[in-house]
């Protein structure tokens, strides 16, 4: 580090988040946010994964730390190691199970609890509605009960993704980077 | 006649001489064949193994005698056999072979390190047989998943004796063999599970699986933080290339190709964000702190009873965590050292972020705001660790917990402490010579006379400082006069000494007094660089800043010629005008009494040569002393071997062993004199422990114990009698 010079102020570093079920496609879509790659195939995350990548919001350059997570249960042993100083969490669910979508209260529930963020009602959750790729038949969370869902939680910004199309991705992320950095700003010391 | 015979005897003489000529050309050719295309290859090969050989049982040994010190009890009574069966299941990249070479070694300084441990007042270490599973287990089997991997793996040799089984958690050799897939950690080694629901899984073992693996991948492949390691050379230590004796040895060995002369460090918050790492990019070291705030998080959870992680080894890596509020620090290191050392490093660069911040900052801060992101507010520090970081190597300070100080005569000791305690009135001049002193300002804390590296002379009123105190005002000038900070004009900032009170900040003064030191290439530029002077700075990290301004990769400085700085600490923001006053008597009185004139020939002297004393017995080759009552070091200059930088580590390793086996300062002050004399395969050294100082010695391999012992005890008759040299009050 010590080839930097003295006077350049580092870019911000933000933590995030990925919380939701397990299949949902979480480590697909930060595959898909971080190295534009999208596979079929489908490996559990065990404990977790990191990745970061370089984002520029408003003019600003921060560095996006992301903590991909594990949904199945019998690897989610790491709790409060992970939520810890978190910036922003990103909850997903997948638009053609329901019961994915049933379980964010309690994944949002549990962030809550185990991070304790300073003023847990204005934390910037954002939500994303995962798979819309797939033919519309599957579907069984409409749009709307995700949107009115997300209203009731505190306004928390709803996107309708796709990792394997790569829809809405850059968008989600830049705006869950944007109102992290938000935040951070509003804090003193 | 002769027409008949002639041609006959032609023909003869023809044929002798081809057959001559032809056996001989033969003969050569084939001869010279042989040896440039058979021996020499096999001599070169043979030598090339050799060298091998002995490179890897050097670095095998050193490791050892450095982390192991007191396995030689271990191997006292083990024969060899059952040492190399014993450790051969986890260390299976080394051969069988080579393992009895050096257990032989080993056992030979074996036998000379203990018998001379004639002191039954040391706690002898437990004997922890290798391989014997059941103690193993019963030690590591508590309720913390991460010890588990290790009890399930047989035959691991206990790391680093006693104290790190003792410590709340230790975690035992993995094996050495080390591909990121190969660890055996007594489960299924697939990271990642297509959805299978076997019952004999355990998530927790496959997780920290997982995140080890993610840790020692980058370790071995190509990574950032591996390219810019310290040195490339080492790599040869192991080439690839299988060696003649080791066909009967794992086949897995190719992975143990990692570089030896290694060492990271690594800052993150409890939250897993990147404050500061020695090498690599803060994106590339990203993923590594993530890694690590969840190993540590990990044994946090999972203990009730407040355990924390403190270290494990992955095959030539030691890995050290320390746990400073809600700042994490990470040491990985493959030289040798112990985790004990490694723990103090940490702290040491630990007090660098207090210093500039005060722990009650960092505190509240992150008790605000965990996801703070600390490198906002330490901007430029990084000046300050790498510098922190480099002197680890130089200094015995941070093993001593005492600075060192220089040689110099009583009389100038005096003189120089009389200059700073009860300084002349020199307004009135050349007029005055009547001494009457001027009073001395009521906010000064204490004063130093110092170079970067070495103290001089000291003044409490009323305080004292801790080592790791001066050790903060030495470093900042140190990190500063690369840049050349300090040289010109005063300095006047806040600054938090962790030992002396890590709430807030007292305010410093320096100047420098003495300019020794060559204009390192800074030329006319000094001026204006520095820019920390004469006004009141407000807060810590501005005046940081100021000292930052200078340069950060610049050419080490040479000890021998340092600049000497007086350093006033100050309770009062606005005492800089009071304690400049004082800085321009005592600077006044120095000069008048010539003591500046005699401390600047003094300095040429030093570090001091072996060779310059009478009384210093001609075996000696290098020494070190601690007074513990003063608590400070004297260290002579290192002449040959130790000129070179890894003698010379070989010997600091050594050191910390013998320091170590000793025991706590505090506690020794106590007890009665004590010599252990350990035999390496580059010399023997001894520490000898007397009421009122440390001394470690150097020795040739070959020397007998007797002389050793005899010519430590001279040398300590020469320390006491030069103490007032040595030391100051
Ligand atoms: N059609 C479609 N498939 C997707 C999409 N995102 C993910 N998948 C598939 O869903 C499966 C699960 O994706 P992952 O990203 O591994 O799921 P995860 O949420 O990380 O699961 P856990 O790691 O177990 O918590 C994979 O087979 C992906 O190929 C998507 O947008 N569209
Ligand atoms: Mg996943």
């Amino acid at each position: 580090m010590s080839g930097r010079g003295a006077n350049s102020r580092r870019r911000p570093m933000l933590k995030v988040i990925i919380l939701g079920d397990s299949g949902v496609g979480k480590t697909s879509l930060m595959n898909q946010y971080v190295n534009r790659k999208f596979t079929n195939q489908y490996k559990a995350t065990i404990g977790a994964d990191f990745l970061t990548k370089d984002v520029e919001i408003d003019g600003k350059n921060v560095t996006t730390q992301i903590w991909d997570t594990a949904g199945q249960e019998r690897f989610q042993s790491l709790g409060v190691a992970f939520y810890r100083g978190a910036d922003c969490c990103v909850l997903v669910f997948d638009v053609n199970n329901s019961k994915s979508f049933d379980q964010l209260d309690s994944w949002r529930d549990e962030f809550l609890l185990q991070a304790s963020p300073r003023d847990p009602d204005n934390f910037p959750f954002v939500v994303l509605g995962n798979k819309v790729d797939l033919e519309e038949s599957r579907r069984q969370v409409s749009q709307k009960r995700a949107l009115a869902w997300c209203q009731q939680k505190g306004k928390i910004p709803y996107f309708e993704t796709s990792a394997k199309e790569a829809i809405n991705v850059d968008m989600a992320f830049q705006t869950m980077a944007k109102n992290a950095l938000d935040q951070e700003a509003d804090v003193e010391l | 006649m002769p027409s008949a015979i002639a041609p006959i005897t032609n023909r003869f003489s023809q044929r002798v001489i081809r057959d001559v000529v032809g056996s001989l050309t033969v003969g050569i050719a084939s001869g010279y064949a042989y040896w440039h295309m058979v021996h020499l290859p096999s001599i070169e090969q043979w030598r090339a193994y050799d060298k091998k050989v002995m490179a890897e049982t050097k670095i095998i040994h050193d490791a050892w005698a450095a982390e192991q010190g007191n396995s030689f009890d271990h191997l006292l009574g083990t024969d060899n056999e059952s040492i190399s069966s014993n450790v051969g299941g986890s260390l299976n990249s080394i051969s069988a072979i080579k393992l009895r070479a050096i257990a032989a070694d080993l056992e030979d300084n074996a036998g000379e390190a203990s018998s001379t441990h004639e002191n039954a007042s040391t706690p002898t270490p437990e004997h922890h047989q290798f391989g014997n599973s059941d103690s193993l287990d019963s030690h590591l089997l508590q309720d913390n998943s991460l010890s588990r991997m290790d009890a399930k793996q047989t035959g691991n040799i206990p790391s680093g004796g006693t104290s790190s089984l003792i410590g709340p958690i230790s975690l035992s050799p993995l094996p050495l063999s080390l591909d990121a897939s190969n660890l055996s950690f007594g489960v299924n080694p697939t990271l990642h599970e297509t959805n299978s629901e076997s019952d004999t899984f355990e998530p927790d073992l496959v997780i920290q699986q997982s995140l080890l693996s993610a840790i020692l991948e980058p370790l071995e492949g190509a990574h950032p933080w591996k390219q810019n390691s310290l040195s490339s050379s080492d790599q040869e230590l192991f080439p690839n290339q299988e060696s003649p004796l080791n066909s009967f040895s794992a086949p897995s060995e190719k992975s143990s190709t990692w570089p030896q002369r290694r060492k990271h460090f690594f800052i993150l918050s409890s939250a897993g964000k990147p404050i500061y790492s020695r090498y690599g990019s803060e994106n590339e070291v990203t993923e590594l702190m993530g890694i690590f705030q969840t190993i540590i998080a990990i044994v946090d959870d999972d203990s009730d009873d407040g355990d924390v992680i403190n270290s494990f080894r992955a095959g030539t890596h030691l890995f050290v965590f320390k746990i400073m509020g809600p700042l994490y620090l990470v040491a990985v290191a493959a030289t040798g050292e112990t985790e004990e050392e490694l723990k103090r490093q940490l702290e040491y660069l630990h007090d660098q972020i207090i210093s500039v911040t005060t722990q009650t900052q960092i505190n509240r801060i992150f008790e605000k705001r965990s996801n703070y992101d600390l490198r906002q507010l330490l901007t430029g520090t990084d000046v300050l660790l790498s510098k922190t970081i480099s002197s680890f190597r130089l200094s015995h300070l941070h093993l001593l917990s005492s600075p060192s100080n220089v040689f110099i005569n009583p009389k100038l000791r005096g003189k120089l402490h009389k200059a700073l305690s009860s300084p002349a009135q020199h307004s009135t001049a050349a007029l005055n010579t009547s001494s009457s002193s001027m009073s001395i300002p009521s906010h000064l804390l204490t004063t130093l006379l110092t170079t970067p590296s070495r103290l001089i002379s000291s003044f409490r009123n009323p305080v004292l400082l801790h080592a790791r105190d001066i050790f903060v005002i030495q470093n900042l000038i140190a990190a500063a006069a690369n840049g050349a900070g300090f040289r010109a004009g005063e300095a006047w900032m806040p600054v938090c000494l962790p030992a002396f009170d890590s709430r807030g900040f007292v305010n410093i003064y320096v100047c420098c007094v003495l300019k020794c030191g060559a204009d390192s290439g800074s030329g006319s530029g000094v001026e204006s660089v520095f820019l920390g002077g004469n006004g009141v700075l407000g807060d810590g990290s501005a005046a940081v800043a100021g000292v930052r301004a200078g340069g950060v990769a610049a050419s080490r400085v040479q000890h021998d010629e340092e600049d000497v700085f007086l350093v006033a600490v100050s309770r009062d923001r606005e005492g800089f005008f009071d304690i400049s006053e004082y800085k321009e008597a005592v600077f006044q009185t120095l000069q008048a009494n010539g003591a500046l004139d005699e401390l600047e020939d003094a300095l040429l002297d030093n570090p001091y040569r072996l060779t310059d004393f009478e009384g210093i017995p001609s075996q000696v080759r290098h020494f070190l002393c601690r007074n513990k009552k003063k608590m400070q070091y004297s260290e002579c200059r290192s002449a040959p071997p130790y000129t070179s930088a890894g003698d010379y580590d070989r010997l600091q390793l050594l050191y910390q062993t013998l320091f170590s086996k000793i025991g706590k300062p505090t506690e020794s002050a106590a007890r009665p004199a004590k010599l252990v004399y350990l035999k390496g395969t580059h010399e023997a050294v001894v520490y000898l422990a007397t009421s009122s100082y440390d001394i470690f010695a150097a020795y040739h391999p070959l020397i007998s114990k007797q002389d050793a012992e005899d010519s430590t005890r001279l040398l300590y008759k020469w320390i006491k009698r030069m103490d007032g040299h040595l030391f100051c009050d």
